[in-house]
């Protein structure tokens, strides 16, 4: 059971990935969302938590409760200090993967979640937002 | 997680490989290792992937996946996953992901099934 | 390659040229009678209706003379919805419909058992299977529980069928009995909302009153609540301090122009009133649904006044004292504990309006006055907040619950049955946005997985048009099906949609699609027919 409202974690090992996964399945259960939005939640999280793996070598991930016009909805933040992606743009665009053959998971995390905001720099770092909003009952 | 948790079962000439819920990126590795030398060792000529346990899919354990398949393939063997849950089925296909030309049955009996129509004959992708 | 054949490859000219099984010709008629009960039922516009035309196409299938199909009442017995006989028989005697019938062992044996019962050799009489009397004996019986989200609550009688019943009857109205409860419970889920949207809106009216009288207030409320509970008249009236005297403040319209007395006393002493002083008397909501009968409450009317067969009334409270009393009267059917809810709400939100509006007066009043009258001030304003905040929270559960509700009726309009082993079929109806999509998706593939089915039938004669989004949900949930080890057999693809789908450039390769829906269901039957060793 998690009982903050919110939270930080480390995202330095292929163990890590595995933690955030669980951490936030369990805060996605616990919210009330469905089935399906917690594995969209998970697997979001799965394929940002990769990237900061595969591509910083290290970062955190950082999770809270938030709510906007009394809806509840889950906030995770990815950040880095790595290399930064170059392009935002095209790192969007849905079929993109970079040179060594990992696709980048942005797209499809777009896709899974209600929003994702990026911001980079090159040289100085990455970090993605996502947000899920609670919508009602669904299996 | 270590390698001990995937379990790779021989049936006849099938491999029967049971994949716990949420392995980590070192156990997806090392399943892809176990399926090709228990292929060779066996002389297999399927590969069933069950996954009714899996609750995340995402990019990287597809990718493994269909890989797998395709060296199975080359190995003269055909791979089918079965047991995909719905929620899991949902968001791979959202997420755009596909898994190939890898079968999908609902269940491993099924996959058995499917299997042995196909015969003694090697089929290569 | 392999055996099977590759469904995307498949032409029309192997589909006709392979025959049907027996088994599978009898899915076929199964399968049309489904599609009848879901398109004959759409105009109906009463359960009775639904379930009339249900039993008629039931004893058309299994070649019974009679059908009845009765609902569970609170008292575990049985009120029958609908009857179902020859026209001879019906012209003959005259009908009602039993109420609180007992359930013979037979049907006693379906509702606890959950399975199809059928006898052969019965030889009762009608009345005591809650037929009228009148009606010949009964020889065969089937019997065929209603459930409901694994609730029973109901059972459908077939009987009379020459020659008796056979497993093959009991499994075939099982099936499309399935599709009767889905159209059943989507209508009376519809028939709630479109009343509790009604109510929602009377309650926003009233809040947005600010400007208007009292008077205005209390006649328009009044009006509402004798809407809202298919009454033809109501009154208001307030009541004293000591809750000894009632003061009639409103009668509604239709009241008042049935009513003849002119000079209608204003004041009444609570002792001198006859039913309708009966709520502050007892302090509860009080109904009366058979006035003409002896009914040693009510004190005779005077002449001129409205005759009242039905009446129900209720006390308003603020906190421990009575303020008002409301009563609405002649509804054509029963009053029952919704329309105690539904007068009760709305009164509540009368008087919290007309305590808002004299707060505020007296807020004025005091604004001209001296300093002293601060805190006065201050606590009144606190107080009009805290009121405020309340029917804030009251608006949002309010919405929640539509909301809600709305929900569960998308669930309901996109049905997802077992057509036949291994074969589910979900009719789509309407366009599909992104959270219908949700829904479905979800429940199809666990339809599929629940009846380890391999074929799905997605018909979308019912879709009237397709954007990009519909599109690609449709291909999601293609896809998805696929992914978990079924196929779906899109069908009723119409020839705007099929441009539009063309036009839109989505890649309908690999997609398995026939004409009709009878054409889909051939298909996965003979699907099936090669998936069994």
């Amino acid at each position: 059971m998690i009982s903050a409202e919110q939270g930080t974690a480390p995202v330095a090992s292929e163990s890590d990935i595995v933690t955030v996964r669980k951490i936030s399945r369990e805060m996605a259960t616990q919210m009330g969302f469905g089935i399906t939005d917690v594995t969209r939640i998970v697997t979001a999280v799965s394929e940002l938590a990769r990237n900061i793996y595969r591509y910083a070598g290290t970062g955190i991930m950082q999770w809270q409760i938030i709510n906007r016009n009394g809806i509840q909805g889950i906030e995770l933040s990815f950040v880095d200090q790595g290399p930064g992606i170059p392009d935002l743009a095209l790192a969007l665009q849905p079929g993109y993967t970079s040179s060594d053959g990992l696709g980048m998971g942005l797209p499809g995390s777009k896709r899974l979640m209600d929003e994702l905001e990026i911001e980079s720099e090159i040289g100085t770092g990455t970090t993605v937002t996502i947000r899920k909003w609670l919508r009602g009952t669904s299996y | 997680m270590t390698t001990d948790m995937i379990s790779v079962v021989k049936v006849r000439d099938i491999l029967l490989v049971t994949i716990p819920a949420d392995p980590d990126d070192g156990t997806v590795c090392a399943l892809q290792e176990k399926v090709l030398q228990a292929m060779m060792r066996y002389d297999a000529r399927g590969l069933i992937l069950d996954i009714a346990m899996v609750e995340t899919l995402d990019s990287f354990f597809a990718r493994t996946l269909a890989e797998t398949s395709r060296m199975v393939a080359l190995m003269g063997g055909r791979t089918v996953i079965a047991g995909m849950r719905p929620s899991v089925a949902i968001t791979t296909t959202q997420l755009g992901m596909t898994l190939g030309t890898i079968a999908s049955t609902l269940n491993v009996d099924r996959a058995l099934d499917l299997l042995s129509r196909f015969g003694e004959r090697r089929i290569l992708e | 390659m392999s055996n099977k054949p590759n469904p995307a490859k498949q032409s029309q000219h192997t589909s006709e040229t392979v025959p049907l099984s027996d088994e599978s010709q009898y899915g076929m008629r199964v399968a049309d009678a489904i599609n009848r009960v879901l398109l004959e039922t759409q105009n109906c516009n009463t359960d009775a209706d639904v379930a009339s035309v249900f039993l008629a196409i039931a004893r058309s299938f299994t070649g019974s003379s009679l059908g009845l199909v009765g609902e569970l009442n609170s008292n575990n017995r049985l009120d029958m919805l609908a009857l179902s006989a020859p026209v001879e028989l019906i012209r003959k005697t005259p009908i009602t419909l039993g109420r609180n019938v007992d359930l013979c062992e037979i049907r006693h044996k379906v509702l606890t058992e959950h399975i199809p019962v059928f006898v052969n050799t019965l030889n009762a009489a009608a009345s005591t299977l809650g037929l009228p009397e009148g009606f010949p004996d009964v020889q065969s019986y089937m019997g065929v529980a209603m459930i409901h989200q694994g609730k029973v609550m109901g059972l459908i009688s077939l009987m009379n069928k020459p020659g008796g019943y056979t497993d093959a009857d009991a499994e075939a109205v099982e099936r499309f009995a399935a599709a009767f409860i889905e159209v059943l419970n989507r209508k009376r889920a519809e028939a709630a909302i479109r009343l509790n949207n009604a109510r929602l809106d009377t309650l926003l009216k009233l809040n947005q009153m600010t400007q208007a009288s009292e008077h205005e207030i209390t006649d328009f409320t009044l009006e509402e609540a004798v809407r809202h509970t298919n009454s033809e008249i109501g009154y208001l009236a307030f009541i004293n301090d000591d809750e000894s005297v009632l003061t009639m403040h409103s009668w509604s319209k239709t009241a008042m122009t049935q009513c003849a007395i002119i000079d209608k006393p204003i004041v009444y002493p609570v002792v001198d009133t006859g039913l309708w002083g009966e709520a502050v008397r007892q302090r509860k909501p009080v109904i009366t649904n058979d006035y003409q009968a002896p009914n040693p409450l009510k004190r005779g009317h005077p002449e001129g006044h409205v005759p009242v067969l039905r009446h129900m009334n209720i006390p308003l409270f603020d906190g421990e004292k009575i303020v008002l009393i409301a009563g609405v009267g002649n509804k054509s059917t029963p009053y029952d504990e919704d329309d105690v809810l539904q007068l009760t709400l709305v009164m509540q939100a009368l008087w919290k309006l007309l305590q808002r509006k004299r707060a505020e007066e007296a807020l004025q009043q005091a604004h001209a006055e001296l300093e002293s009258r601060v805190e006065e001030r201050t606590w009144e304003l606190q107080q009009i907040n805290q009121s405020l905040q309340k029917e804030i929270a009251e608006r949002n559960r309010a919405e929640e619950t539509i909301r809600r509700q709305t929900e569960e009726i998308l669930e309901l309009s996109t049905p997802v049955l077992q057509v036949w082993k291994g074969i589910v079929m979900a009719p789509l109806i309407g366009t599909l946005d992104s959270q219908r999509t949700q829904q479905f998706m979800e429940r199809l593939l666990q339809m599929i997985i629940d009846t380890n089915s391999t074929e799905a039938l997605v018909d979308i004669t019912g879709v009237p048009m397709i954007d990009t989004q519909t599109a690609q949900h449709l291909i999601d949930t293609i896809n998805a099906v696929k992914l978990i080890g079924a196929q779906v057999i899109l069908t009723g693809v119409r020839p705007a949609i099929a441009q539009a789908l063309v036009h839109l450039g989505i890649e309908l390769s690999g997609i398995t699609t026939r004409s009709s829906m009878a054409a889909g269901l051939r298909y996965a039957l003979q699907q099936q027919g090669l998936d069994v060793h």
